[in-house]
């Protein structure tokens, strides 16, 4: 299992905390997926409300290792303080940079995320960047210091899977020893499979399992999912081929025409 | 005075970012603060004098993906 700035995981699946139907169900959902990290953001909040404490000390209850996001920022200066302000909250170091490009597509901004993560490297951050398989952008960012990063599978939220298998495959071939995770556009149990099977070494999933029918169910049928693709990853697949090869022996058949 | 506390306008004695938090009932311990855009320090609180229409954000743990 790969190490995440020096951690080594209990499981590859990573999962958000956000839009379940109430906060028993997200609890369930923990507990069924056997998820190692979960993602976190930042709010405003009154004076007298109570919200903040009630979720935090329900995600303190799960025991897994908290990644705080910087979800919403469209500028560099946005995303630092947001930063800043969760490494003081959360008391961790370690955090999901995203610099939103376009407000549709929530696609990375390539440009401000390099300069804002080499910004958050300097002061100290372990910084997991949401960018796109751009193998250049990629380059960018693991020069500007970050050890681990985070290519969409697809847009924020739209459950499409792996939409670019050539671009991720390119990524991952081009950088086989740096951890990555397959954050965002997951949409199906199958998706994180062949993500993992692909050689990424985690997946972060949020919508697919909140807004499913049945989120616990989900959780497990993606903790199942990732455990299988990783396992048939490590069972060194064959190659496809495109010519048929039989698989029963021809020698031996007996001539019967 | 005035400040923009959230987005909205506010009105505090005039004072320190730690005092203006107790006045609005920001009690607990479990926030994080920036003043126009930049992070302010739970630590630099007591000393950090606020400005009229000085932007302050509170923020608490929230959900996220």
């Amino acid at each position: 299992m790969a190490k995440f700035y020096g951690i080594e995981l209990n499981s590859p699946l990573m999962l958000g905390t956000s839009q379940y139907p109430s906060p028993a169900i997200l609890e369930e959902a923990f507990k069924r997926s056997g998820a190692s990290v979960a993602t976190v953001s930042l709010r405003r909040e009154a004076g007298n409300s109570k919200m903040g404490g009630d979720f935090w000390a329900l995600i303190q209850s799960l025991n897994v290792k908290v990644l705080p996001n910087t979800a919403g920022c469209y500028s560099i200066k946005e995303a630092v303080t947001t930063a800043q302000m969760a490494r003081e909250l959360f008391n961790t170091s370690w955090i999901k940079l995203e610099v939103i490009g376009h407000s549709d597509t929530l696609q990375p901004d390539p440009f401000q995320l390099v300069e804002a993560a080499r910004i958050l490297v300097d002061d100290g951050f372990k910084v997991f960047p949401y960018t796109t398989e751009d193998v250049v952008v990629a380059e960018r960012l693991l020069r500007a210091g970050c050890e681990v990063l985070m290519p969409w599978g697809a847009p924020i939220g739209t459950g499409l899977g792996l939409t670019n298998i050539y671009g991720l495959r390119t990524l991952r071939a081009q950088f086989p020893d740096v951890p990555m995770v397959i954050d965002a556009g997951i949409g199906l149990p199958s998706h994180a499979s062949m993500a993992m099977e692909m050689g990424f070494d985690a997946v972060l999933i949020n919508t697919a399992v909140a807004k499913a029918g049945d989120p616990p169910a989900m959780a497990e049928a993606f903790a199942k999912a990732i455990a299988a693709g990783r396992l048939a990853r490590n069972a060194d697949p064959m190659e496809p081929r495109d010519m048929a090869s039989a698989s029963t022996p021809v020698i031996g058949k007996a001539f019967l025409s | 005075m005035k400040i923009i506390l959230n987005g909205a306008k506010t009105d505090v004695l005039q004072g320190t970012l730690s005092a203006a938090m107790i006045e609005l009932g920001y009690v607990k311990k479990l926030y994080a603060t920036a003043v126009n855009g930049n992070f302010v320090r739970a630590t630099e609180r007591e000393t950090y004098v606020l400005k009229t229409n000085d932007k302050v954000e509170i923020v608490a743990p929230r959900a996220g993906g």
